[in-house]
């Protein structure tokens, strides 16, 4: 417990699965989501945590995930790009994105509806200036931000226009 | 051809709401010039993405790189005994052990007089010739335990004096980076003017000015990936590769490798962005097709954000001096320019490191009449990083110095910057126009985008709120750029020069048994829509729904051969190939169904996946019960010719040089002349990229292109200090735009179609990228033009208005 | 790149953890949100042999009001800093600067005494802990000690902090009635770094400044507190007229230190508008209450 490992054993839930592992002290919880449990769409942009394209959910709050080493996650509640699709709560704004063509080459994406989608929890619709501020610590080099701006903004009037 | 012209159809979407819902089914069966969504985008965004480094399996080792640290030196010694022996070290080599199996490569374009250039070897032999150029391969079971190797080599190193300026690079007594060339001038291109010497001295007005743009690069948020396995029971290369240009790197590969064209399979699966970054060969990237092959397992190069900064080509590094004469009514009589471009170590392969600097020369006051032109460019080089194409390919440097010029003009001369420019547009009457520089010029419509931009920005009101606020100490600036954009290439750029860089782009269309239509092109797709142009084009022409089609890109054992994505020739080419093919294949199924119904094939059409009767529209068969009796029961098929349902077609633009587009971007920021800060608050552009098959993704293209212009100017720098060495390499240091500083950007489009082909578009991709700079240079000149100063240079820091405004730093 | 190889052991207890710091000494690096330190790992800047995650030290994590001084435990993380209103009304620089730190999935990860310790000069955290003359408590094996923050930030990357010890927490007294704050940074893109940054706090007697502390940061080797422009300050009526001569008193506050887009002389002039803006600012939140 008080020793010091290169490999440690971790328990965490990813997506809804409790997951065992043995993982190698210096590996980050990026790769091993996606070596690991094949889980691919946090991407590695600079291992910097400059880039945002490897943010996910750790215990509901966004982080980046090559600044978290996979014995770090030990305990805790994983949600990738991939089970926050699968539970369908970014339904809404993943039809935005494609609306709005919020994506291109897709490297930046799904870090981005992560981010994004945080916003949809708000009750009111937020200012294209809070929304580019939400997203401001994701690059994106495809898009110029707006069409992804445009697609929060589109979620929100499409609720508003539904009411 | 004339039968595409509704394109009145070409409704913009609105910039934040959409009236109408894409998501709706669409029932309609003509798509072209509709903003149809991409349906990959749900694929992409929810992780489903396949980009190389998602491919993996035990069998697969990683390469790392043992690079120099040098700009300049000679390897002495190199011990790597000690890196073998680390756990998980499969294989340690140097140039020497692959060369057997790669051979040395030269970036030459013959058809460039008087370019010089040497070959090169995928990892340094004696020297290296740049910071990060690589000496050494490390292959081992994982990444982490390649790179624990990899600092366990040594080598040993004699420091060289690097040659890092480029206007010392061309002095006499300049070292010599490729003495056996004889200089360090890669290649260069004079155009000479009599009497031009008198023009300047007897006009009117003249204005001068040197500009500088610093060298940087693409900065691709997928760093540059390629996966390569070698099956050597049957002497097979495949290649996972994230390439813009899989066709180009399979004729690469097969000829540096030896292995026969058919043999070689290259795959580009999702491409995490390119922008020009991934059309090059890299020594890196040659060095793991030299593993796959030696040691027969797959080998995976990834390049780390950090090698990325220092063995991506970089682009953009140039000093223009410049100056225009103008008569006392403001029309232009002359341009002078004299461009050094610094380039790398070594010419890229096989495109070279000079179209940067064609282009320049080319295009420096190409929007305008201009009726002396004398220019000279020339290609130096250094001891840094290999250097070439970035999106929009020489035509923002071109830009900023034309525009800066004007605007410099437009205040010596007291007319308004947006006037200035009307006056001067090439006359629309005197198209096609040839310029003094060279390129064609098959039809613009300059002044009409104009119009259309100074109507969109409010303009008057505009210059009145400006005119207000600075009176209140608010300095707000407008800046103009007219831009020009080459697009649909010929052979001209390479393939007269002896490239193997394709200028032609071919297309099958299947029509499936149950009647769905199966596409494949030469072009490909990385983000900016090419599948999904594809498939409204044969949508259209085939009269069946957008879902009923799919397409497939970037598999060289599916697609046929052609150009690749680049030059913004996707649509304009390898859509005009789609569309012939489309067409192609249109035609024999209604003669199929004309032989099978005994029917005027005249009156024929295809609607909703029927043959229908033209006018009265009675839908005679549907296309899966035609494939049906095609496939499955020949024997009801009339005639003795087969029917042929797998049609290939390919086209090649061979009128022009290039298909010029016209652009103009307007930049409205507000500069904080005391901490040199800028404020961007709206940008806008109009744009004509002749017929645009789908508006949404030319939109979003243009967008993405003005904020990397934008990053440019404000941004972007490979900064090199006195030893060559890279200094800002990574992402703290190597400032790219965030979406909280970026403005909204509003687009609006004019139409010219280009006439050599039956679709008209022109291509669009670049199109952001070359004005963006210019548009903000010009904005922060106008903003700052009560004080007197003028910027030249991007990017445009703080530290940089600062130093101009303020007197402790005027020595 | 890949982080090189380093054994990892999460303690959990402050006593395991001493254990540790005794036992491998300066072959151990303490890991807290790792907002710093993993990419200086993966950027192979540093290799330690152990790391030692504190982050189940639970009793670090907290923020009270003890004897109307506030405690803030080391590992609370910047978005709780950012949204409390115990922080807000003890520490108000504190969370004035919150909203510049990085963006939000690094402050969901990164602490308050991770920032602290790491003292990298052009971080918002050490200079407003300097700011508000906050107390450091740091803790080893052998003990307990109090460090001013005066006394605390030494230099890049460089604190009083001993090899064994760590941060436990910053304590913060009730500030006086009347204080005024004023936090301002440039910075290249929101979220980078600051160019340089200062913080104030002020008070007083109607028109008066009766205190006035200043802080500038992002523009040496650590957060400076000011000397010669605060003293000049003191006892005035501050108006225009002051604050031009004041500035020109930076030059004995601050010996500057350039950065990759900026030299000394820009940074120089930089802090100094932001030095008037922030003063303007001030005598107008003075005058407005």
């Amino acid at each position: 417990m008080n020793e010091p490992l290169e490999i440690i054993n971790i328990k965490l839930t990813v997506n809804g699965f409790i997951v065992n592992a043995a993982v190698a002290a210096r590996k980050h919880l990026v790769d091993f989501l996606r070596e690991d449990l094949g889980l691919t769409g946090a991407h590695l942009g600079c291992e910097h945590g400059i880039c945002g394209a490897c943010t996910i959910l750790m215990n509901g709050e966004l982080v980046r995930g090559c600044l978290v080493l996979a014995a770090q996650a030990n305990g805790s509640v994983i949600e990738t790009v991939e089970g926050a699709c699968e539970s369908g709560r970014l339904n809404q704004l993943v039809d935005a994105f494609q609306a709005c063509n919020a994506a291109q080459c897709g490297f930046c994406s799904p870090a981005m509806l992560l981010t994004a989608g945080e916003l949809l929890t708000r009750s009111t619709k937020p200012s294209r200036e809070e929304i580019r501020e939400q997203i401001s610590g994701n690059y994106c080099r495809c898009t110029g931000y707006q069409a992804i701006v445009n697609a929060v903004e589109f979620c929100f009037d499409e609720v508003a226009s539904n009411e | 051809m004339l039968m595409l012209l509704n394109f009145a159809l070409m409704k913009l979407p609105q910039m934040s709401k959409h009236k109408h819902n894409p998501l709706i089914e669409m029932d309609s069966s003509s798509y072209i010039g509709k903003s149809i969504p991409r349906k990959e985008i749900r694929r992409l965004i929810s992780g489903q993405g396949t980009y190389v480094d998602d491919i993996q399996g035990s069998k697969i080792a990683h390469v790392v790189f043992v690079r120099s640290p040098y700009a300049h030196a000679k390897i002495l010694n190199i011990d790597f005994e000690l890196a073998k022996t680390y756990p998980g070290v499969i294989e340690i080599v140097k140039e020497s052990d692959i060369s057997q199996y790669c051979q040395p490569y030269q970036g030459l374009l013959k058809h460039l007089e008087g370019m010089k250039a040497v070959f090169q070897t995928p990892l340094a032999v004696d020297k290296v010739y740049w910071h990060g150029h690589p000496v050494i391969a490390v292959v081992a079971e994982t990444r982490a335990q390649a790179e624990d190797a990899a600092e366990l080599v040594t080598i040993d190193w004699e420091e060289l004096p690097p040659v890092v300026n480029e206007e010392e690079a061309l002095l006499k007594d300049s070292p010599l980076i490729h003495p056996e060339l004889g200089s360090n001038l890669c290649w260069e291109r004079k155009i000479d003017c009599e009497g031009i010497e008198e023009i300047f001295n007897s006009a009117h007005t003249v204005v001068e000015e040197n500009f500088t743009t610093s060298r940087h690069t693409h900065v691709t948020l997928e760093p540059r990936s390629i996966l390569a396995d070698y099956r050597s029971s049957d002497n097979q290369l495949i290649i996972t590769h994230s390439t813009q240009v899989p066709h180009m790197m399979h004729w690469v590969v097969s000829h540096l490798f030896s292995i026969p064209e058919s043999q070689v399979r290259i795959i580009a699966p999702d491409v995490g962005g390119s922008f020009g970054l991934k059309i090059h060969v890299y020594g890196d990237e040659m060095t793991a097709i030299a593993l796959a092959i030696k040691l027969k397992r797959p080998i995976k190069f990834i390049a780390d954000r950090l090698e990325s900064f220092l063995s991506d080509y970089h682009s953009r590094d140039h000093r223009v001096w410049a100056r225009m004469a103008f008569s006392e009514d403001g029309k232009i009589q002359a341009i002078e320019m004299d461009d050094l471009q610094s380039m790398g170590a070594f010419t890229g392969y096989p495109r070279g490191s000079v179209n940067e600097a064609r282009q320049i020369i080319n295009l420096v006051g190409g929007a305008y009449d201009v009726p002396h032109y004398k220019a000279r460019t020339r290609v130096a080089y250094q001891n840094k990083s290999m250097y070439g194409q970035y999106r929009s390919v020489g035509h923002p440097v071109a830009c900023l110095v034309t525009e800066g010029l004007m605007d410099r003009g437009a205040q010596s001369l007291g007319i308004d910057p947006a006037k200035l420019r009307q006056i001067n547009y090439i006359p629309q009457n005197s198209f096609p126009k040839k310029l003094k520089s060279g390129p064609t010029i098959e039809n613009l419509s300059q002044h009409e985008a104009l119009d259309r931009l100074l109507e969109m920005m409010g303009y008057l009101d505009l210059r009145s709120e400006q005119k207000a606020l600075r009176e209140k100490g608010i300095y707000r600036g407008i800046g103009f750029a007219s831009f020009l954009e080459m697009s649909n290439p010929s052979s001209n750029t390479y393939g007269r020069g002896g490239v193997s860089i394709a200028a032609q782009d071919a297309s099958t269309v299947r029509l499936m048994p149950d009647g769905t239509l199966f596409c494949t092109a030469s072009i490909n797709e990385f983000g900016q829509g090419a599948a999904t142009i594809a498939a409204q084009i044969v949508a259209d022409v085939l009269g069946v729904s957008f879902d009923r089609v799919r397409v497939s890109l970037g598999d060289t054992d599916i697609a046929p051969f052609g150009g690749d994505n680049w030059g913004s020739r996707g649509t304009g080419i390898g859509g005009e190939a789609i569309y012939q093919t489309a067409l192609a294949l249109k035609n024999n199924i209604l003669d199929i169904a004309s032989q099978l119904f005994t029917l005027d094939i005249a009156k024929l059409g295809i609607s909703k996946s029927y043959v229908i009767k033209l006018g009265v529209g009675t839908q005679i068969i549907s296309l899966e019960d035609l494939a049906r009796i095609v496939y499955f029961q020949p024997e009801k098929y009339p005639s003795k010719k087969a029917p042929e349902l797998s049609v290939t077609r390919s086209y090649a633009q061979k009128t022009y040089d290039g298909i010029c587009t016209n652009g103009i971007q307007a930049s409205y920021l507000e500069v904080d002349p005391e901490i040199g800060e800028i404020k961007l608050l709206k940008h806008w552009v109009v744009e004509d990229c002749g017929v645009a098959i789908n508006p949404l993704l030319i939109d979003e293209q243009i967008r993405g292109g003005v904020i990397q212009g934008i990053g440019a100017a404000l941004y972007e720098h490979c900064i090199y200090n006195e030893d060559g060495q890279l200094t800002n390499g990574n992402f703290m240091d190597y400032l790219v735009p965030m979406a909280f500083e970026m403005p909204d950007i509003e687009i609006a489009h004019t139409c010219t179609p280009t006439k050599t082909s039956n679709l008209g578009a022109k291509g669009a991709g670049e199109a952001g990228v070359a004005g963006a700079s210019a548009a903000v240079l010009n904005a922060v000149n106008d903003a700052l033009s009560v004080f007197n100063v003028h910027l030249n240079a991007i990017p445009i820091t703080p530290q940089n208005i600062i130093r101009k405004l303020y007197k402790f730093y005027k020595e | 790149m890949k982080s090189p190889s380093f054994r990892y052991v999460r303690p959990d207890s402050i006593e395991a953890t001493f254990e540790l710091l005794d036992r491998y000494g300066d072959d151990a690096k303490i890991l807290a949100g790792g907002q710093s330190l993993l990419p200086s790992l993966n950027m192979r800047l540093s290799a330690p042999e152990v790391l030692i995650d504190i982050s189940q030290l639970n009793e670090l994590k907290q923020i009270k009001d003890v004897n109307n001084e506030l405690h803030v435990g080391a590992l609370v993380r910047h978005c709780e800093v950012e949204s409390s209103s115990l922080i807000a009304s003890y520490a108000p620089l504190l969370s004035m600067a919150m909203p510049h730190v990085a963006h939000r999935a690094v402050r969901s990860r990164g602490t308050f005494g991770g920032s602290i310790a790491f003292a990298d000069a052009a971080s918002e955290t050490p200079a407003m802990v300097l700011a508000h003359d906050a107390t450091l408590v740091v803790r080893s094996s052998i003990g307990e000690r109090l460090i001013t923050a005066d006394n605390f930030f030494l230099g890049l990357y460089e604190t009083a902090l001993k090899p064994h010890e760590i941060l436990i927490r910053a304590e913060f007294k009730k500030p006086a009635l009347g204080e005024k704050y004023i936090f301002k940074e440039i910075a290249r893109r929101k979220g980078d770094y600051a160019t340089v940054g200062l913080g104030i706090r002020a008070r007083f007697k109607k028109k008066v400044c009766s205190e006035m502390r200043i802080i500038y940061f992002a523009i040496a080797d650590k957060p400076i507190v000011s000397s010669a422009v605060s003293d000049y300050l003191l006892d005035k009526e501050i108006n225009a007229e002051f604050i031009d001569q004041a500035l020109s008193y930076i030059d004995d506050d601050i010996q500057p230190f350039g950065d990759t887009y900026h030299d000394e002389l820009t940074k120089m002039h930089l802090m100094k508008i932001l030095l008037k803006r922030s003063l303007i600012e001030l005598i107008e939140v003075n005058r407005d209450e």
